[in-house]
């Protein structure tokens, strides 16, 4: 079955949309900790960190946008099942388990600071990112086993 | 490989090019080199019946077992 190519034209244009969102959502990361800095003032040491961790996890969203762009560019070009794919699926779980890791973290911090409703949604976000890491570590499985019978597909005369 | 494509043998028999069988059987004159050089890991039963039919000859005639400890011993 060939993919149609409106789908992956309009993944690409929701994928720009979704990078430049993400980046001016970073702009007002700082802004919106000060904020959240006055309007608790008993949360106010959290200001910075919580600044350095917003930051970091959009950027590594962003780092999953990216690899989706390159697999989507090897789809394309119908290289997918190669060896090509690998590295950018491999760059996708090593952002999301530096994410379970970082939520992990946070989560316990927050925790042992102040339990709070906020160590709960750290649980909830822990679940999503071990399902999608877990998901994409199948869906990795998956490549390696299409592009393995790729290449002896190709072999046959 | 244990089993060989014999092709040369039977394309001297016709007396056919590489370039001639290759147009007949409709493979690509690379893939023709696999098959003579004894680099093809598979075949399929569709390529096999063209070379047959091209060849008028039956598949024993262009495929040989040849066992590879034959060649350690």
């Amino acid at each position: 079955m060939t993919i149609q190519p409106w789908v992956v034209w309009g993944l690409r244009l929701l994928l720009i949309l979704l990078f430049v969102g993400l980046a001016g959502v970073i702009a007002l990361v700082p802004d919106e900790a000060r904020w959240q800095a006055q309007a608790f003032p008993e949360q106010a040491h959290w200001e910075m960190p919580f600044t350095i961790i917003a930051i970091f996890w959009i950027l590594c969203l962003q780092a999953v946008l990216l690899c989706t762009w390159m697999l989507l560019n090897l789809v394309n070009s119908d290289r997918i099942f190669t060896r090509a794919a690998l590295p950018w699926v491999n760059t996708i779980l090593v952002s999301i388990a530096v994410v379970w890791v970082s939520v992990g973290g946070v989560g316990l911090f927050l925790e042992l600071d102040q339990p709070t409703i906020l160590s709960l949604y750290a649980v909830a976000g822990l679940l999503v990112v071990t399902v999608v890491g877990l998901l994409m570590i199948v869906m990795r499985a998956l490549l390696i086993q299409a592009t393995t019978l790729r290449a002896e597909m190709e072999a046959v005369i | 490989m244990a089993i060989q494509v014999t092709l040369d043998v039977m394309l001297a028999r016709r007396g056919m090019s590489v370039g001639e069988f290759a147009e007949a059987v409709d493979l690509s004159p690379a893939n023709v080199a696999v098959l003579k050089n004894g680099r093809a890991k598979a075949v399929r039963f569709s390529t096999l019946e063209a070379i047959c039919r091209v060849l008028e000859c039956q598949p024993g005639d262009i495929l040989a077992y040849r066992p590879e400890n034959a060649h350690h011993l």
